[in-house]
């Protein structure tokens, strides 16, 4: 980092924080406050859209989650389109026609008052734990690699939220973040323009994909889990259940996350705020489509540059252990000797991989698929080799510094970035993780704030104020939720066992929410007692789930659903029987 | 807050189908390019 970087890295960010801060500085009430001015346009919301969902540790881990996985990841996302249309039908038209300013308050015009507040509670402990990660995860990497102090980093990125947030409330959310999201994506192109840029002369980008493909990267699509050996011989029941414990593979992208996006779009408001502020129905509707055209290709993106930055490690030589502080310090704790004694390991292997490297590139050139094989098969054993090392490693530095996160795909792409990138472009490239993780985090205070005046506030405690004290209280509460999740964000990185736990917390009640709100749409005679008993009901099965079965986070959202539908089906059928004029 | 509103008239179904079938070609053609993609450089 040079003067250069930190004017790019402070200029952008500061310029962006201002900008968006005066011009939306008169704010005069709750409602313009919570949703705006109601003048979005469809690419704006469908951007605002994006923005919230991608936070910094998307930017951070998925270039390395290709570099060491392919893209398989992407999968992952193919339900999202099919979550946006259902969105588009059934749940936008709903909160339009009842002029709602948060998704939980159609809830009690639907059911009764104590479904929304379960509903509204569920949603702030989920986001307001998340939120603390969102500021986390990229609080330590940034932290780390500037060699500042968590509490630095994580102070600095909650304050320039509250800046404007707390100021311009919703409009000033979605405004920063198109200027963020443009930031975020050009600096991820110029990035992956720069790493192709830096592959050996005469590699062409068809050269290039060959390489990459040769290698397993595009493993974008699998119909069994990737790496599953010898299908032939398994059952029926064996193959389904290999798909079932497997994280990302097309089945669990085409029906499970359909699901986890209903339930993340149609129901969380910090996304449903991003397209109530719409023009009009129309527009809102646009921006659900806009982001289900382009979400898929935006992350298609990414992780391509991380297939790319893998191809440049090929002639490259990579790191034994990207986190280089965490490997500096295991190394003053009594390790050293041990990790270079590895590392020369490392090197060796690495020599022979540049030369099968090599060998692959004049292959591919040369159209010569046999040699193509051997050089890919070659490589791909190379790399089994330096993965053990790298694991042999990872042990002395827990050996050496005990509790530490050995877990240093967060860290690939930001050590490629650091090292390899020309000064500037390493500033730019640093203010994009600190604008994702402001954007997204921007969204989620904001959703907080808003459905603690409308859901808690203003319905429960303090139902006739005035205009001015109902803003007011909005945006204490946006400092109130900030400040919380700062605190936890540094709490977290004392407690690893609670960064587990928040990252399946949104599994844990997606589900049920996801299912009051169908029951809503679908079940038309359930009425308020029948589905808060099931909510109940359908919370109480998913902990159950959680405590007691071996299943996969993904299948609560399924459950916890299926659960609240069912169950309120069947209550509501007895009491129509008990009472058949109570329909 | 306004009465509770009949859960008949709540509406279910919007009049939109040439965007979502639109996009639903979209999803398609992209899944079918990642096929392609993952089958020809292997």
């Amino acid at each position: 980092m040079n003067a250069l970087d930190w004017l790019v890295l402070g200029g952008t960010i500061v310029s962006i924080v201002a900008y968006g801060t005066w011009k939306t500085r008169h704010q005069q009430s709750l409602e313009t406050y919570i949703k705006g001015d109601n003048s979005m346009k469809w690419w704006m919301i469908g951007i605002s859209i994006m923005a919230t969902q991608a936070s910094a540790i998307t930017f951070l881990s998925t270039p390395g989650q290709a570099m060491e996985d392919g893209m398989r990841f992407l999968q992952f996302y193919f339900g999202l389109p099919i979550a946006m249309i259902i969105i588009s039908v059934t749940m936008v038209p709903i909160y339009y026609r009842l002029k709602v300013y948060t998704a939980y308050e159609y809830l009690e015009t639907r059911f009764d008052l104590k479904t929304r507040v379960l509903t509204a509670g569920l949603f702030l402990i989920l986001r307001g734990l998340s939120a603390g990660i969102t500021l986390f995860a990229p609080s330590l990497v940034l932290s780390t690699v500037l060699g500042w102090p968590l509490e630095l980093t994580t102070v600095l990125i909650g304050l320039l939220v509250i800046i404007y947030t707390v100021s311009g409330g919703n409009s000033a959310v979605s405004l920063t973040q198109r200027q963020q999201l443009a930031v975020v994506m050009g600096g991820m192109i110029l990035a992956g323009i720069l790493a192709f840029a830096k592959l050996p002369k005469g590699l062409s980008f068809t050269d290039t994909v060959n390489i990459a493909g040769a290698l397993g990267k595009f493993n974008m699509i699998n119909v069994l889990p990737a790496g599953l050996a010898d299908t032939e011989h398994l059952t029926l029941w064996q193959k389904i259940n290999a798909v079932l414990t497997d994280r990302f593979n097309i089945w669990s992208g085409l029906i499970a996350s359909v699901f986890l996006f209903l339930s993340y779009f149609g129901t969380d408001q910090s996304q449903v705020a991003r397209y109530l502020g719409g023009k009009s129905l129309t527009e809102s509707r646009l921006g659900l489509m806009f982001n289900g055209l382009l979400k898929i290709p935006m992350q298609f993106v990414i992780l391509f540059i991380g297939v790319v930055v893998s191809v440049f490690y090929l002639f490259n030589q990579p790191p034994v252990f990207y986190n280089t502080v965490l490997k500096e310090q295991a190394q003053k704790g009594g390790r050293a000797q041990e990790i270079a004694r590895f590392e020369k390991t490392y090197d060796s292997i690495y020599a022979h991989k540049q030369r099968a490297a090599g060998a692959l590139a004049q292959a591919v050139q040369n159209e010569d698929a046999g040699g193509r094989q051997q050089a890919a098969r070659e490589i791909k054993i190379l790399q089994v080799q330096e993965n053990q090392i790298r694991q042999a490693v990872k042990q002395e530095i827990e050996k050496a510094v005990p509790g530490a996160k050995t877990q240093d795909r967060d860290y690939m792409f930001l050590y490629f970035v650091l090292n390899y990138l020309p000064h500037g472009v390493v500033g730019l490239l640093l203010a994009v993780m600190f604008l994702a993780a402001m954007s997204s985090m921007a969204g989620e205070l904001s959703a907080l704030s808003s459905t603690t005046s409308v859901d808690v506030y203003k319905r429960l405690l303090n139902a006739n104020a005035s205009a001015q004290h109902y803003l007011s209280a909005g945006r204490w509460f946006t400092v109130a939720w900030a400040l919380l999740a700062m605190v936890f964000a540094m709490l977290a990185g004392f407690a690893e066992n609670l960064i587990q736990f928040v990252n399946i917390v949104g599994s844990l009640f997606y589900g049920t929410i996801l299912g009051i709100f169908l029951t809503a749409f679908y079940l038309k005679r359930v009425r308020g007692t029948a589905v808060f008993v099931a909510a109940l009901v359908a919370e109480a099965t998913v902990l159950y789930c959680y405590f007691y079965t071996d299943l996969a986070f993904l299948l609560y959202n399924i459950i916890g659903c299926a659960v609240v539908m069912l169950v309120a089906k069947v209550i509501s059928f007895f009491v129509r029987s008990a009472h058949p004029d109570n329909t | 807050m306004s009465k509770p509103t009949d859960p008949e008239e709540v509406p279910v179904l919007g009049r939109w189908s040439r965007w979502y079938w639109l996009l639903m070609l979209a999803l398609v053609a992209q899944l079918l390019f990642f096929v392609w993609l993952t089958e020809h450089f292997k």
